[in-house]
């Protein structure tokens, strides 16, 4: 009884296997089972945040310029544009070929409508501020204008013309994000908030959406209209959400995905081991740093988030407690960021761990903190790493007498409690760049920006130095000032960073055109498989 | 019994009300809010997408709200999928959570109750200790460890089925689920059949069907299985409301697109109309299945009686 | 640091009229069964473990080594023979000083020193930092302070079980376990059983309107889904050990109090039950004589499952990112990630298991045991 029922259900397995290569053989479709890192909030573009998003995002729908494989920017829909010389003026000239899925040729007009469509305050774009650089877009988003005063006007159906605040070297770069993206009017008008809906979302990308499964899979077919069509090579993207980043790699090692968006850290050694030629590391624009309250009489002393700052081991953190997937840092803004210099870094990098404790005790000393005075509470939300981070650097903190005490917090909460200005001594925070200026990162520290500055740290002199890099035009001095202001910033140390990110992916060999870079894109069209 | 039915059915309106109710003010209690991410909104962004999802009104009107909509079957937009209706997220996942939830259950109440009555009627016998022995450890082992286990032993291994994904519920994507879900409950099952079977053995009406001569198997069968599987009704009546309502560990491990993961997503999103959903979904399983189990009692006890 | 079962024994003992003889008679009978009394053994040796195990084990639970690392379980002591010359040298670099060939004898390593200038004696700390060495000094100091001999004993440590992802011992870590989550088990169970005997009895012995009204409340918070309680509460209150047990017996005591019930509602129709009432005898004095005594099989049985069910449950809270906070752990915890590093480090894995498999067995025996023992028909 028992082994008859196996029998049974291997044969049905044999015959599900056996008729799923014959459909396979019969279609010889190229079918790309990708791994994201969860599902949308939403396909409609105006209202996504996320990196995960930004991947569907990019494979549903063109800009008017695109990243290629190696995230440098190429044309798009747009297959040229001028920039008038005040930096103010761009006009971009879209090409005659550009189609929606539906056989309707894009035109400016589509770019116009979903630009006044984000700053809509009826829309609620979570990310209308990307594109805050464009005339009136903030007046419109937060002050009731009229969306027709937007800085971005159809000349003719190939001619769009987008007017600015001020200059904004890196505005070509904004214009790749989700939110840059353009909307078919007539679709979006008909169906309303059902616009998305598999069937009713019209895109001008490489890809059209044919399913979305919440939890399971979102299919995307080849877009046959699509001008650059022929050179597209995979017919069908699975996208499949893992939570469990474990899932993923047995997923991937059963040769079901082809590439996995993140990785198990805890399960680096086997990987390298097993899969070094999968597995991607790459160096990401991205901080993982540590915010301390300065409001509070213990931290208002630079000295005091020095010497804190001091004793971290950022290597051992990066090397044993991340296993390598994280890089030691001593600055800020990113290395290999856009329209920057090298950045600036703490004068101690390279000094040798105990020579560092014992300027930290110094400086300690000179604060008037003795050792087994001071109790910090490392604040950060669940997870293993970060878990096993703060657990490490109470350790370490414990090298110059301070008692570092780990506190966890449920992620809903978290960052509410920041934001709100909770009380916390030292917490953990991550920012991930949306685009690649410095900028992007060091306006999270000025002193009005009470959404992110979490430290509640107020320096007159970092706010000007802001304001003087916001009006300059000149790149080259622009980093310059940018670079003081980071410089500034790291002798006060209200935010302590500690690891760059990367973007760790596991890619089959199978699948080329996935080439690393900074920004971690990869759109579908550049891929292909091979046998 | 079938105004008994009814009246039940009846009771369980105030129920759900009251479930609804309770539940729908403690999220609400809960610091954070659907859209309080890594990345915070600007503050006016924020109020632009409170007012569109009525989040600015006073509590007690959202409530009322929430109840206008739900008398008319309609549980509201999701925060966290806001492609998707509560509805739209329950059409397509609760189908998948029930298949794979009542496959489990089957299997693991055939083979639960018959090798708990195996080692009882074989009681201190090698039978009963390999029984007791595996139920033990059974239920010893977390899900989240033998879900990996066994997807890396026969997805990755031995590549005989699926690592994880539901293909469309296609027979081979199932097992491996399906046999995580049932292992602890065969466990249990088994255990509280045994034990309930040695307890109805030494009960005088066994003793006087023996005493009779009647046939084993007819004291067994009749005699014994009735009385020994009344604990296994009583527990089964929760366990089959949970296992249909899905697993978050074996959904997440699996990447299985039911609803059990619903639940912890929409919590810890504070995604309100999907918790209120999930909630009242399974509301809905509990009271159902206790009438079920209180109308088998009845069945199965004839000393017991609803008046 | 026993278990809920035995705490029955205990009260019930203290009952004189029906009580001294079926609880004494019980005793003596658990006694004759081998299992049972081979797992009360083991359980009392666990529970001893967490209390006196953080007490005696040689690595505090929250000392961590930073050159230990997820190092494997071994019975040999750390550093390995071939490890110290390097690690010792990795150390000399720090101190930027020349020096000469490193001499490993016994337990004490030797190398001699030169530099330009004096030598600064703090240097040996750049040694002690490090876990591998202690008691580092300078011996043989030249007169103009240039040259020496540095020697440092090489500590010696065991990680019979291995360190976990922050380097921290993992026996003692189990130990720590052990003490949280058998401690969470038998109070969640204990707080599960009184509230669940009580509640599920008397609603199945009156009957009737208040019998439907009281599970119907049941019924109501059961269809709270347990989740839900937990993250609010941790939410409200912090993650707090209390807290934990407290919110699982909650949940707890709803199965009991079904199962109490289902099995009262069958018990109230006896013959004796039913003469206890023509006698008079008050609906207390029958619950507490008749009713529970009788509903104990299935509810020991019960616990046994329950202690584990809850152990099992804070393990599901661990795995959530909801468990108790570090440094403390849970069994559950430390499963928990021994399941995500069960590729790499095997041994985070295989001993809070096995741990976790040898305290549920004994409970279960145990509890079987208890039934055989106390079953009141078999006299």
């Amino acid at each position: 009884m028992l082994s008859r029922s196996i029998k049974a259900a291997m044969i049905t397995t044999a015959l599900t296997v056996g008729s799923a290569m014959l459909a396979q053989s019969a279609f010889a479709e190229v079918v790309y089972n990708r791994g994201n890192d969860t599902d949308p909030s939403t396909l409609d573009h105006h209202l996504t945040s996320t990196v995960s998003e930004g991947h569907l995002m990019r494979d549903l729908y063109e800009g008017l310029v695109v990243q290629d494989a190696n995230a440098e920017i190429v044309p798009g829909v747009a297959e040229s544009w001028e920039i008038s010389d005040d930096g103010l003026t761009y006009t971009f000239m879209l090409r005659e070929d550009a189609r929606w899925s539906n056989g309707d040729p894009v035109t400016a007009d589509d770019f116009v409508f979903a630009y006044r469509r984000i700053q809509d305050p009826a829309t609620a774009a979570p990310y209308a501020n990307i594109l805050y650089p464009m005339k009136n877009a903030e007046a419109i988003n937060t002050d009731g204008m009229d969306i027709e005063e937007l800085g971005a006007v159809a000349i003719d159906d190939r001619t769009l013309e987008i007017t600015l605040e001020q200059a904004t070297p890196y505005f070509l770069e904004l214009l790749t994000h989700q939110t840059g993206l353009p909307l078919h009017q007539a679709s979006v008008e008909e169906h309303g908030d059902q616009y998305t809906r598999p069937g009713n979302l019209v895109s001008n990308g490489a890809y059209m959406l044919e399913s979305f499964t919440p939890n399971d899979m979102i299919v995307m077919r080849k877009n046959p209209e699509f001008h650059d069509a022929d050179n597209v090579a995979i017919d069908v993207v699975n996208y499949i959400p893992f939570e469990d980043r474990a899932t993923c790699l047995r997923r991937f090692e059963a040769g079901e995905v082809l590439s996995c968006s993140d990785i198990p850290l805890e399960q680096m050694a086997y990987m390298r081991e097993n899969l070094a030629d999968s597995l991607r590391i790459v160096p990401y624009l991205g901080t993982y740093y540590l915010p301390v309250k300065t409001t509070k009489e213990e931290f208002s002393d630079p000295r005091v988030r020095q010497a804190i700052s001091m004793v971290i081991d950022r290597e051992f953190l990066a090397e044993e407690i991340w296993q390598g997937a994280m890089v030691p840092t001593h600055s800020f803004v990113p290395e290999g960021i856009g329209n920057y210099t090298e950045p600036a870094r703490l004068p101690y990098a390279d000094d040798d761990m105990l020579d560092r404790e014992d300027a930290a005790l110094a400086l300690l000393e000179e604060a008037g903190i003795g050792e087994g005075e001071l109790t910090i509470r490392l604040l950060y939300n669940s997870s293993e790493n970060n878990r096993n981070t703060m657990t490490a650097i109470a350790d370490m903190l414990g090298n110059i007498g301070i008692n570092g005490v780990p506190e966890e917090m449920e992620g809903a909460t978290y960052f509410n409690f920041l934001r709100s200005d909770g009380d916390f001594d030292v917490a953990r925070a991550g920012w991930i760049g949306d685009y690649s200026d410095p900028q992007n990162f060091l306006f999270l520290h000025e002193g009005a920006n009470l959404g992110f500055n979490y430290s509640r740290w107020a320096n007159e002199d970092y706010d000007q130095l802001m304001r003087d890099a916001a009006a300059e035009t000149d790149l080259d001095a622009r980093a310059e000032i940018l670079k003081q202001a980071e410089t500034l910033l790291l002798e006060e140390v209200p935010v302590i960073p500690i690891l760059y990110y990367t973007a760790n992916s596991l890619v089959s060999p199978s699948l080329q055109g996935w080439e690393d870079n900074v920004m971690n894109v990869h759109g579908t069209r550049w891929m292909s498989i091979s046998e | 019994m079938i105004g008994y039915v009814l009246r039940r059915l009846a009771g369980a309106i105030p129920t759900i009300f009251i479930i609804v109710t309770i539940a729908f003010f403690m999220i609400r209690l809960a610091p954070g809010g659907p859209f309080d991410l890594e990345r915070p909104l600007d503050p006016l962004i924020m109020e632009n997408i409170n007012r569109a999802y009525n989040l600015d009104q006073p509590l007690w009107r959202q409530y009322l709200l929430y109840l206008g909509n739900l008398a008319q079957g309609d549980l509201g937009p999701s925060f966290t999928r806001r492609d998707f209706s509560v509805v739209d997220l329950f059409r397509t996942g609760l189908p998948v959570s029930i298949q794979l939830g009542s496959m489990a259950l089957c299997i693991a109440l055939v083979f639960g109750t018959l090798l708990g009555a195996l080692a009882a009627l074989r009681q201190n016998s090698w039978i009963d200790y390999v029984v007791v022995g595996t139920a033990t450890l059974g239920i010893t082992i977390p899900t989240f460890v033998i879900a990996p286990v066994l997807s890396l032993v026969f997805g990755v291994m031995m590549g005989w089925l699926p690592a994880g994904g539901w293909g469309g519920g296609q027979l081979r994507y199932l097992i491996l689920p399906v046999a995580t879900l049932a292992l602890p409950q065969i466990a249990i099952i088994a255990r509280l059949t045994r034990g309930a079977t040695i307890e109805a053995l030494r009960s005088n009406h066994v003793r006087t069907a023996r005493a009779y001569g009647l046939p084993a198997y007819v004291v067994v069968g009749v005699h014994t299985l009735r009385a020994a599987i009344l604990p296994v009704v009583s527990y089964l009546g929760p366990t089959a409301a949970a296992l249909l309502t899905g697993s978050v560990v074996v959904e997440t491990i699996f990447g299985i697109p039911g609803i059990g993961r619903y639940f912890v997503q929409g919590a810890l999103g504070r995604d309100y109309t999907l918790v209120m959903g999930t909630v009242v979904v399974i509301a809905v399983f509990v009271v159902l299945f206790n009438l079920v189990v209180d109308i088998l009692y009845a069945l199965l006890d004839p000393r017991v009686r609803y008046d | 640091m026993t278990d809920a079962p035995i705490d029955l024994a205990k009260t019930g003992s203290e009952k004189p009229i029906v009580g001294r003889s079926l609880w004494k008679d019980a005793l003596l009978r658990l006694r004759r069964n081998k299992a049972a009394v081979a797992s009360a053994c083991v359980l009392i040796l666990v529970a001893l473990a967490g209390i006196f195990g953080p007490m005696i084990s040689p690595h505090p639970y929250d000392r961590v080594y930073p050159q230990y690392v997820r190092a494997p379980a071994s019975l040999e002591a750390y550093p390995r023979e071939e490890a110290i010359i390097p690690a010792f040298e990795r150390a000399m670099a720090r101190t930027r000083l020349d020096i000469g060939e490193i001499d490993v004898e016994g337990s004490v390593v030797r190398v001699s020193i030169s530099s330009e200038d004096p030598l600064d004696p703090r240097i040996v700390r750049y040694i002690d930092r490090s876990d591998l060495f202690s008691n580092a000094r300078i011996e043989d100091l030249a007169a103009d302070e240039r040259t020496g001999v540095l020697a440092a004993d090489v500590h010696r440590v065991r990680f019979p079980f291995g360190t976990d992802a922050n380097g921290r011992d993992l026996l003692a870590r189990i130990f720590i376990g052990i003490r949280v989550s058998l401690a969470i088990g038998v109070l969640a169970s204990f707080m599960a059983l009184v509230l669940g005997v009580t509640y599920g009895a008397t609603a199945g012995y009156l009957g009737g309107r208040v019998d439907n009204v009281m599970m119907r409340i049941v019924d109501i918070l059961y269809s709270l889904p347990f989740i839900f309680f937990v993250i609010l509460l941790v939410v409200f209150f912090g993650r707090s050990f209390v807290l934990i047990f407290i919110a699982i017996g909650l949940t707890e005591w709803l199965d009991m109090a079904r199962i109490v019930r289902g099995q009262t509602l069958t018990i109230k129709r006896q013959e004796y039950v039913e003469a206890a009432q023509a006698l008079g005898v008050s609906s207390w004095g029958i619950l507490r004589r008749h009713v529970i005594p009788n509903t104990l099989g299935p509810v020991i049985v019960f616990v046994t499952l329950l202690v584990p069910k809850a152990i099992l449950l804070e393990s599901l809270l661990s795995f959530l990112g909801l468990g108790v906070q570090e440094p403390l752990t849970s069994l559950g915890m430390l499963i928990s990630d021994g399941a995500s590093n069960m590729r790499g480090a095997s041994w985070l894995l295989i001993y809070p298991a096995v741990t976790l498999t040898a305290i549920l067995f004994a409970l279960n025996f145990l509890g079987d045991g208890l039934r055989d023992a106390l079953d009141p028909k078999d006299r």
